[in-house]
């Protein structure tokens, strides 16, 4: 049916995209088109799923039968799979049209119809990892995904940047894959099979520390995926190099996937959980918010904040699902429904305005040819469409109504304010205090916009290339706005998402929220309580609509007469305002650097040099640093620590054949007696 | 005190014939003049007098220590001359302006930038100075900034809201003032003087008619220079009490800003008393003062003067009582003595810096040999320190002030002119309310002034702002410029 | 210093700002002088002892035409008063001196022995302004006693804000420009700049002798003599510097806010 349909057609599209890499307008439009075809399918087949409320979808089907027993692919969808199938055909789609219009800019420099099909490929199998049924399938996904995200950042291998931080995302995943690895594992030797029907609940039969090793494994390896802080590192340097559809994706849907297994594994698998894990999970979330808002607003490169902004995003998820987890432990199931509720819509939120936003990096990035912000500027003049859709973008990202970011973060708000009076133990501390740090990120992530936009597009163009910007292709524009639609309409019309993620929520927590969350007819939100705190983003735009003719009336009858001047901006009877006279990204964030200075750890140096008085310098130069703290702190020592145990350990490697030999004797005696 | 120094020594408002002064080839003269700055005098001025196609170099020295000034001369060369900025900075804008008013190049003067004349609808020291780094944007503000006030631009380099650098544009309100007074004194001269810097009229017509009555060889009558010391603390007076209240409003401390405000206004109707010019506009002429008080006159400005400084005191004494008000000005706007030192700062800016320099005390002349006001010194060189300087000035000012009403000389007030020497330079220092006014006067063989060199305490001063700015937030900036407070058409001309 | 302390200081000092124009005018320093004013019929035919003494110029004897006073150029140093044998010309002690027409500063011919006084804006600028007046003062070289005596006018004694007239930072917020000093060369642009920066309708000041004609410094090549060839000036107000009651007279003079009391010509 549909979901095989669109299968098939990445499959397709990659084929066809790489038998024709020669003809690159070929490549490019089969290539991406085909994607665009499978996301539509994707699409209407998660959402007709949803809609249809089943509990399963797709029962598990076995696609392949090795030799060897137990060594199967299996698919099967239930309702969380369809939601995160959801997202990524939603997003792919969006990102498969701008790619139509963005590969042109790699004709006669790289090879188009090589990444248009490993964009298909990543397609397929991020699909394939939502829709596993069985570990073999999910594992060979994963590890098939981190491959082709790790050929992606490295696409441009000729820059020294890019392929370090294609190195380092390899390590990563494959830390990430073996942690997720180790944790199934110790899973299905409980079960004593692979797949995942009979991995729900298994948690109950392990004891309770093989649980909780488990659940570490797991938050650390899906962690990694996410990029939760401290295991972040690898996304803001590997996210910036990739080209900007791969980093749409990657954003937008491959950390994701740490979210699906994180849900699938915690409220599937691992069975009731211990209050401690929901509480590492909101504090982790939390932190990983504030830090990951801190660290955007001192970038002064636009992918690299959006990158940080993304760390931030998954921070806010996972409050909600750590929020949710407790819920669970103190026995509050329609508050762990509405906390998970808030966390999976901010999920599908976040990957859409976080595409958006990268999508309209891309379109910045090919029309200045430079990714600092320093060299942008006057941009909303010459690309009036692309920066109204960064706009729209910049608006959800800072969770501002009515849109989609807005509600997410108020659902949020809602289940953790709800929070406090769920226990008496001082864990119940834990909700206002994550309440406090998603308020103040919100309002740094704001700051952070508003520094973004505004130095990007507003005034004067700073540098020749933005001077000379033009508008964006077609194409381009239309994947922009596909995903601005789809902020727009998940901010207006909640309630009528919320009737999808019922089937999710039944299946995860056993209850269905929508009912009690829509009043009014689908108008207004609540938030399922007796004290019914309420919001209506429809509302209010409706209100904004409806008003609009006071004061168009107003300036009908008064203001036609008044004359209207252009006249330059006052600049105190100058010659004129130079570009170099406007605000610098970097001066616009400097009173928070200072404020968290123990933080960012800022070091400035100033450089003067004069010829003969110090009074009057020839030349002054200011240069300020902030330290990598998780780098420096924790990695690298880390690092030396092991590259100093493989030191000694290196002593293993004699070289000596008798040496040898007397390890293979050692091995043989042990595997006896531990055989026996 | 008595030291070898090859330059003429001289007092303040006497003059010297010109074949008198000392001339050196341009070299020895230049290394005489360096000589004496390294030994720590201060240049009170330094210009060029042409003669021909070629030009003369001048140097008046204040020697603080010795009560005494010096003056030299160079032959006449053209083309160019070693700049004595490379080793004293407090030269640099005399070595630019005798660039731009003559032609001749200061070699290796490292910041050679034009000071007043504009070239081409921008501001006179042409492309600004620029800090490297990516971080770095400008502000620009002026010449119409912000306020009642003189036009002026300052361009700042900031890394966020901290100043690296800031370089200050001034010119824009350049009248041609010494240019009008060649081959004069002329029937506007003295108007024209009194205008010099509106706010300091007694400062330079007292310093005019100083230049003028050496040059004739007389000295005004005593009481005319008991008057004119009279009315220069009632000018100091008035304008302290200004800045105070200008101060407090700039840190939104309204007590204080709208009493000091008001109690101007009585300061300034106190020389509109003597003179009827708020101003002092018509009081002080060569020869004498125009105008005198009679006794009734005077005990009324006494009165009144009494009332005057118990408000300013109860004003200045909530300024000093809040805190608020303390930590804006404390540690803002700083500048070490050493810096003071060697840009040769002068006025309360400089005695808030811990520089005792007064010329009053240093070169008393006029009233001031007879009758001594104590130097108000304070060591922070921060804005408190120039507001400090400012408030101690009041009550010493109100202190002589009140000595002098009480013990009125007799005499008349205004005595004629004899003509003026020919061939002949006189000097005139005056302790203004902002500094040193210097006049140089030098006439011709037909007694007519051929060279007069007009030196404003802010032509000193406005060095020590841009250096205060540094590493200053930038909204500390009016703060700090108002502590300084700094005459723009008096540097302008 | 207490709270207390300052609010009994206040309590007792009661409201410092005078009454005028609701009460009479504070006198003018006894030897101010004020305004000039010039019977030409007492003139001498062959003297020109004011021509020669004046420093700006601004006196001339054309043949066979009486003595005419520009006190758009008059830098009020009273040096025609003492020197007149006739008493021609002498000071009215009269501190309104404001006027709408270059020309009607002028004085000598008869009936213009002083000054004819400013009438108010029209109609539609009075409705616009008479309220709320919001000023931009421009210093084009101006020596900095106009502006002191404009500053002052702000403070509480005289408290320019209850008339609604306000000094602003932007030309963007004002309605009016208010010029001090002749307009130097290198303040030329400045100055333009700013005026075209004001939003329409909008009004020009010229502000002291500087401003109307070049004040003592009239004639130099350095600037431009005043303001009135680089923009249309409104409101001309005559002295060296203006005294703040007579700028305050011809604010109020040109708002109508005068009342009836005061109203001549």
């Amino acid at each position: 049916m549909l979901l095989t349909f669109a299968l098939w057609a990445y499959v397709a599209g990659m084929a066809g995209a790489l038998v024709l890499q020669r003809a690159e307008r070929l490549a490019n439009v089969l290539g991406f088109g085909l994607a665009a075809l499978g996301g539509v399918c994707g699409v209407v087949f998660s959402v007709s799923s949803l809609a249809a409320g089943r509990a399963v979808t797709i029962a598990p089907v076995t696609l392949w039968s090795g030799p060897i027993p137990d060594v199967r692919l299996v698919v099967e969808a239930d309702a969380l799979s369809c939601f995160f199938v959801l997202i990524v055909s939603l997003v792919g789609l969006a990102i498969s049209v701008f790619s139509l219009g963005y590969a042109r800019t790699y004709y006669g420099r790289k090879n188009v119809g090589v990444l248009a099909a490993v964009f298909n490929a990543l397609l397929l199998v991020t699909t394939l990892v939502f829709i596993a049924g069985n570990l073999w399938m999910f594992l060979i996904a994963w590890e098939l995904m981190a491959l082709l995200a790790y050929g992606m950042v490295s696409f441009e291998h000729e820059d020294r940047e890019a392929r370090q931080a294609g190195v380092l995302y390899f390590i990563m995943s494959h830390l990430d894959a073996a942690c997720i690895l180790l944790g199934f594992l110790m899973l299905a030797q409980a079960a004593g099979d692979f797949s995942f029907a009979s991995l729900r609940g298994i948690g109950a039969k392990l004891s309770p520390q093989q649980r909780d090793a488990a659940f570490m494994l797991f938050v650390i390896g899906f962690g990694i995926k996410a990029g939760a802080v401290p295991l972040h590192i690898w996304l803001p340097v590997a996210h910036p190099v990739a080209p900007s559809n791969i980093s749409a994706l990657m954003s937008g849907v491959l950390i994701k996937t740490g979210i699906y297994g994180l849900v699938r594994v915690c409220f599937e698998f691992l069975g009731p959980p211990p209050m401690w894990w929901g509480a590492s999970l909101l504090a982790a979330g939390t932190v990983s918010a504030v830090l990951g808002v801190l660290y955007a607003l001192m970038e002064h490169d636009l992918k690299r904040l959006l990158a940080y902004h993304s760390i931030e995003n998954i921070g806010i998820i996972l409050m909600g699902i750590g929020a949710a987890l407790m819920f669970l432990h103190t026995g509050h199931a329609v508050l762990a429904s509405l906390a998970l509720i808030a966390g999976l819509y901010h999920t599908i939120n976040h990957a859409v305005f976080k595409a958006l936003l990268f999508l309209g990096a891309g379109a910045v990035l090919h029309a200045t040819h430079t990714r600092n912000m320093e060299e942008m500027g006057g941009l909303a003049k010459r690309m009036r469409w692309t920066s109204l859709f960064f706009l729209v973008g910049a608006v959800a990202i800072s969770a501002l109504p009515p849109l989609n970011g807005f509600v997410s973060e108020w659902l949020t708000y809602q289940s953790l304010l709800q929070g406090f009076g769920t226990t008496t133990s001082l864990v119940r501390l834990m909700f206002p205090l994550g309440g406090a740090m998603l308020a103040l990120t919100g309002a740094l992530a704001a700051a952070c916009f508003v520094k973004a936009f505004g130095i990007t597009f507003l005034a004067q163009p700073r540098s020749d290339h933005a001077r000379n910007a033009h508008e964006a292709s077609l194409p381009v524009l239309i994947g922009q706005g596909v995903l601005t639609a789809a902020c727009v309409f998940l901010g207006l019309f909640p309630t009528a998402f919320l009737k999808l993620l019922d089937p999710l929520t039944q299946q995860l927590t056993g209850h269905q929220l929508s009912q009690q969350l829509t009043l009014a007819n689908g108008l207004v939100l609540s938030d399922a309580t007796a004290q019914g705190g309420t919001v209506s983003t429809l509302g209010i735009t409706l209100m904004a609509v409806y008003l609009l003719p006071v004061p168009l009336a107003l300036w009908a009858m008064f203001g036609r007469k008044a004359r209207t001047r252009i006249a330059p901006t006052w600049d105190c009877g100058q010659r004129g305002l130079t570009p170099q006279m406007e605000y610098t990204a970097t001066g616009f964030s400097k009173p928070l650097r200072m404020i968290f200075k123990a933080l960012f750890r800022p070091r400035r140096e100033v450089q003067r040099e004069y010829d003969f008085s110090p009074y009057f310098a020839t030349t002054l130069r200011f240069e300020s640093h902030m330290e990598e703290v998780f780098q420096t702190r924790f990695y690298r020592p880390v690092n030396l620590w092991l590259l100093r145990l493989s030191r000694r350990l290196r002593a293993l490697q004699a070289g000596s054949l008798q040496a040898y030999l007397i390890y293979v004797f050692i091995t043989l005696v042990a595997l006896l007696l531990f055989a026996s | 005190m008595k030291r070898d120094t090859p330059f003429t020594l001289l007092t303040n408002g006497t003059a010297l014939s010109w074949a008198d002064v000392p001339e050196w080839p341009l070299a020895e003269f230049l290394r005489n003049v360096g000589a004496e700055l390294g030994r720590g005098e201060r240049l009170s001025s330094f210009f060029g007098v042409p003669e021909g196609d070629a030009l003369r170099l001048v140097a008046v020295l204040a020697f603080d220590a010795g009560n005494t000034l010096a003056v030299g001369r160079s032959q006449s060369f053209s083309g160019s001359f070693p700049a004595l900025t490379a080793t004293h900075a407090q030269a640099h804008l005399f070595e630019r302006e005798i660039w731009e008013q003559h032609g001749v190049v200061p070699e290796n003067h490292p910041w050679l930038k034009p000071v007043r004349k504009d070239h081409g609808a921008g501001p006179a020291v042409g492309d600004f100075f620029r800090v490297d780094g990516r971080e770095i944007h400008e502000v620009a503000v002026g010449p119409v900034h912000a306020g009642i006030i003189e036009p002026g631009h300052f361009r700042f380099q900031c890394a966020g809201e901290e100043v690296l650098h800031l370089e200050i544009a001034l010119g824009f309100q350049h009248r041609g003032v010494e240019e009008a007074i060649a081959g004069g004194p002329h029937r506007a001269t003295v108007y024209q003087m009194e205008t010099v810097a509106g706010d300091t009229t007694i400062g330079h017509a007292t310093a005019y008619a100083n230049a003028l009555e050496a040059l004739a060889g007389t000295e005004a009558p005593l009481r005319a220079q008991w008057l004119r010391a009279i009315a220069l603390e009632l000018e100091r007076l008035a304008n302290h009490t200004g800045d105070l209240g200008a101060l407090a409003g700039d840190v939104a401390f309204l007590p204080t800003a709208s009493a000091c405000g008001k109690i101007r206004g009585d300061f300034l109707n106190l020389t509109a008393l003597l003179c009827g010019n708020r101003f002092g506009r018509g009081l002080v002429r060569p020869g004498g003062c125009l105008l005198d008080g009679d006794t009734e006159r005077l005990s009324q400005l006494r009165k009144r003067l009494e009332t005057a400084l118990a408000e300013v005191q109860q004003a200045a004494a909530w300024l000093w009582d809040a805190a608020s008000v303390r930590t804006r000005f404390e540690h803002t706007g700083h500048l070490h003595a050493k810096q003071a030192a060697a840009i040769g700062l002068v006025g309360p800016a400089a005695r808030a810096c811990g520089l005792v320099r007064d010329v009053r005390f240093d070169h008393p002349t006029g009233w001031h040999r007879f009758a001594q006001v104590p130097v108000s010194v304070w060591p922070d060189g921060d804005v408190f320190a120039r507001a400090r300087v400012r408030w101690l000035e009041i009550q010493r000012s109100g202190d002589f002030l009140r000595e002098q009403l009480d013990a009125v000389p007799e005499g008349e007030t205004m005595s004629s002119l004899p003509a003026l020497a020919p061939n002949s330079l006189a000097v005139a220092l005056v302790e203004g309310w902002r500094g040193e006014v210097c006049h140089v006067a030098l006439t011709g063989a037909d007694g007519k002034l051929r060279r007069y060199k007009i030196t404003d305490p802010s032509f000193h001063n406005w060095t020590g702002l841009a250096l205060a700015l540094r590493g200053q937030a930038i909204s500390d900036f009016p703060l700090c410029n108002k502590s300084f407070n700094l005459s723009y058409c008096g540097f302008d001309l | 210093m207490s709270v207390h302390d300052t609010l009994l200081n206040r309590l007792k000092r009661g409201c410092e700002t005078m009454a005028y124009p609701k009460g009479p005018a504070p006198a003018l320093p006894d030897r101010h002088g004020g305004a000039l004013k010039v019977e030409a019929a007492k003139c001498d035919a062959s003297c020109s002892a004011c021509v020669t003494v004046c420093p700006t110029e601004a006196i001339a004897r054309p043949a066979g035409k009486p003595v005419a006073l520009d006190l758009g150029r008059c830098i009020f140093c009273a040096e025609c008063v003492t020197v007149c044998p006739t008493k021609a010309i002498t000071q009215s002690n009269d501190h309104r001196m404001a006027v709408r027409q270059r020309e009607d500063l002028v004085l000598g011919d008869t009936g213009k022995e002083q000054v004819r006084l400013a009438q108010a804006l029209d109609e539609k600028l009075r409705r616009l302004f008479g309220r709320s007046l919001k000023l931009r003062q421009v210093s084009a070289a101006g020596c900095n006693a106009c502006e002191a005596d404009t500053n002052v006018l702000g403070t509480i004694g005289w408290d320019l804000g209850r008339f609604g007239i306000q000094f602003v930072a932007s030309p963007r917020h004002a309605d009016g420009l208010l010029i001090t000093g002749p307009v130097s060369k290198n303040m030329e642009l400045a100055l333009k700049k700013t005026y075209i920066a004001l939003p329409e309708p909008r009004i020009v000041i010229a502000l002291g002798a500087c401003a109307i004609a070049g004040g003592p410094f009239i004639g130099h090549p350095q600037h431009h003599n005043g303001a009135s060839g680089l923009v249309p000036v409104d409101l001309f107000i005559p002295g060296c510097p203006p005294h703040p009651l007579t700028i305050l007279d011809g604010l109020l003079r040109l708002l109508d806010r005068l009342g009836e009391s005061d109203a001549r010509r």
